[in-house]
């Protein structure tokens, strides 16, 4: 039996664990970010009664920071308080001509300029299963315990970046990146999961395309 | 014959236990910390009167399958609602009776009806809750104005190992700051009061 299972785990550790990604870009204006400028990051949800993914958005705000020290990331939980009652889920704009309402409040502009925002960064999208084969199970006796069986899924993690650009009013760029990957859990007495890091690979993707478009020449 | 019994002891003692931890026995105050909200204050004198099934409201809940609730959130609701009224009107007060008074508007907010449901029950993976109020207006004279109704919405994560508690009041916690920002953005919108505010000068 170990004969069939060494090579499987073999073949699953050289071939599995894999993801592949895809970026869609889309600039609509050059950039314009100046010394003191910050961007805020937020989640959104884009299925009825789901919030945000804001896992990633934290995510792909301190990968961002990682990948340039001197950009100013404004956290999501300080900018929605600072910013009460006016993006909650239920009361934020969903389109930037929205803010033209928004910004006719004199508090509100104030605060935006107190933080600096030069961008708003909305993400959508969700990481999830797929699909699923196989399956493990697990017993114990009084001669000790252990699990057989492998199990392998397929994760999807999609996600969109649309950024505003505030003092223009208007859609500055937008950034798409899906990342799929197989993740496998071969267990011969003690599972092994040899996971596939979709979400972590997503964000690492996003980060980086929208520290490349901030980055860029005016 | 010793051995026997202190396994019987100890196989009693684990089923009282699986039994207790089976029984949801819920019982919890919530807490919530609305933010200062950046809001334009209306030209109104307002009185709030906060009768005493909101200020003391306290959802309960016996069934089979859920267990036994008692969820008290009435000083949170007070703390909400005077927090946002207060930045919301020129000047705000706290009223010992819904009568008639010496403000232009009274404000006396009800909980029509408070909802939860629960990871298991809907498949998704956080708690969800929905407080339903009905703000019933009148104007300083005693003349009833259309009431205002509203649901706060919110919604908490599963969180590992976090208690079955914890899901719950976060999400009432999300709510009621969910609460306050449709109060913050609405009532100004809400007509009977717009129009008293327009006819003010503001």
């Amino acid at each position: 039996m170990l004969r069939l299972v060494y090579p499987v785990l073999v073949c699953a550790l050289l071939y599995g664990c894999k993801s592949h990604t895809v970026i869609d870009r889309h600039q609509e204006i050059p950039v314009a970010m100046e010394s003191g400028d910050s961007i805020v990051l937020l989640g959104r949800s884009t299925r009825l009664a789901e919030s945000g993914d804001h896992d990633f958005v934290d995510c792909v705000g301190n990968a961002l920071e990682t990948r340039n020290a001197n950009l100013d990331v404004v956290k999501e939980n300080e900018f929605v308080d600072a910013m009460y009652p006016w993006f909650e889920s239920t009361t934020a704009p969903t389109e930037v001509s929205m803010l033209e309402h928004l910004f006719n409040n004199d508090a509100i502009t104030e605060r935006f300029e107190e933080l600096a925002i030069k961008y708003l960064i909305w993400i959508e999208g969700r990481t999830e299963t797929l699909e699923s084969i196989g399956g493990i199970t697990c017993s114990i006796g009084p001669g000790g315990g252990g699990c057989f069986g492998y199990k392998s899924w397929d994760d999807e993690a999609d996600y969109v970046a649309a950024i505003w650009d505030i003092d223009q009013q208007a859609d500055a760029a937008r950034i798409g990146t899906r990342t799929n990957g197989t993740s496998y859990m071969p267990a011969v007495i003690i599972p092994i999961p040899l996971l596939a890091r979709v979400k972590h690979t997503a964000c690492d993707a996003m980060a980086g395309q929208i520290a490349d478009y901030l980055s860029m020449p005016k | 014959m010793m051995k026997a019994r202190l396994a019987a002891f100890f196989l009693a003692a684990v089923f009282a236990m699986v039994l207790t931890g089976c029984q949801k026995n819920v019982s919890f105050k919530v807490q919530t910390e609305i933010p200062e909200p950046l809001v334009t204050k209306l030209a109104l004198s307002v009185g709030v009167y906060y009768p005493d099934a909101f200020r003391r409201y306290e959802y309960t809940e016996t069934t089979e399958e859920r267990g036994t609730w008692r969820i008290e959130s009435g000083d949170s609701q007070v703390r909400a609602f005077n927090r946002i009224l207060n930045d919301l009107f020129s000047e705000f007060r706290e009223l010992n009776s819904p009568q008639a008074g010496a403000v232009e508007l009274i404000v006396v907010p009800e909980i029509a009806s408070m909802q939860f449901s629960m990871p298991k029950e809907t498949g998704f993976d956080y708690f969800e809750a929905w407080v339903e109020y009905i703000v019933k207006l009148q104007t300083g004279d005693g003349e009833e104005l259309p009431a205002w109704r509203f649901t706060g919405y919110g919604q908490a994560r599963t969180e590992r190992f976090a208690g079955f508690e914890t899901g719950l009041a976060d999400s009432l916690s999300d709510a009621l700051r969910n609460a306050g920002a449709q109060l913050a953005t609405g009532l100004p919108a809400h007509p009977p009061v717009r129009q008293r505010a327009q006819r003010t000068g503001l």
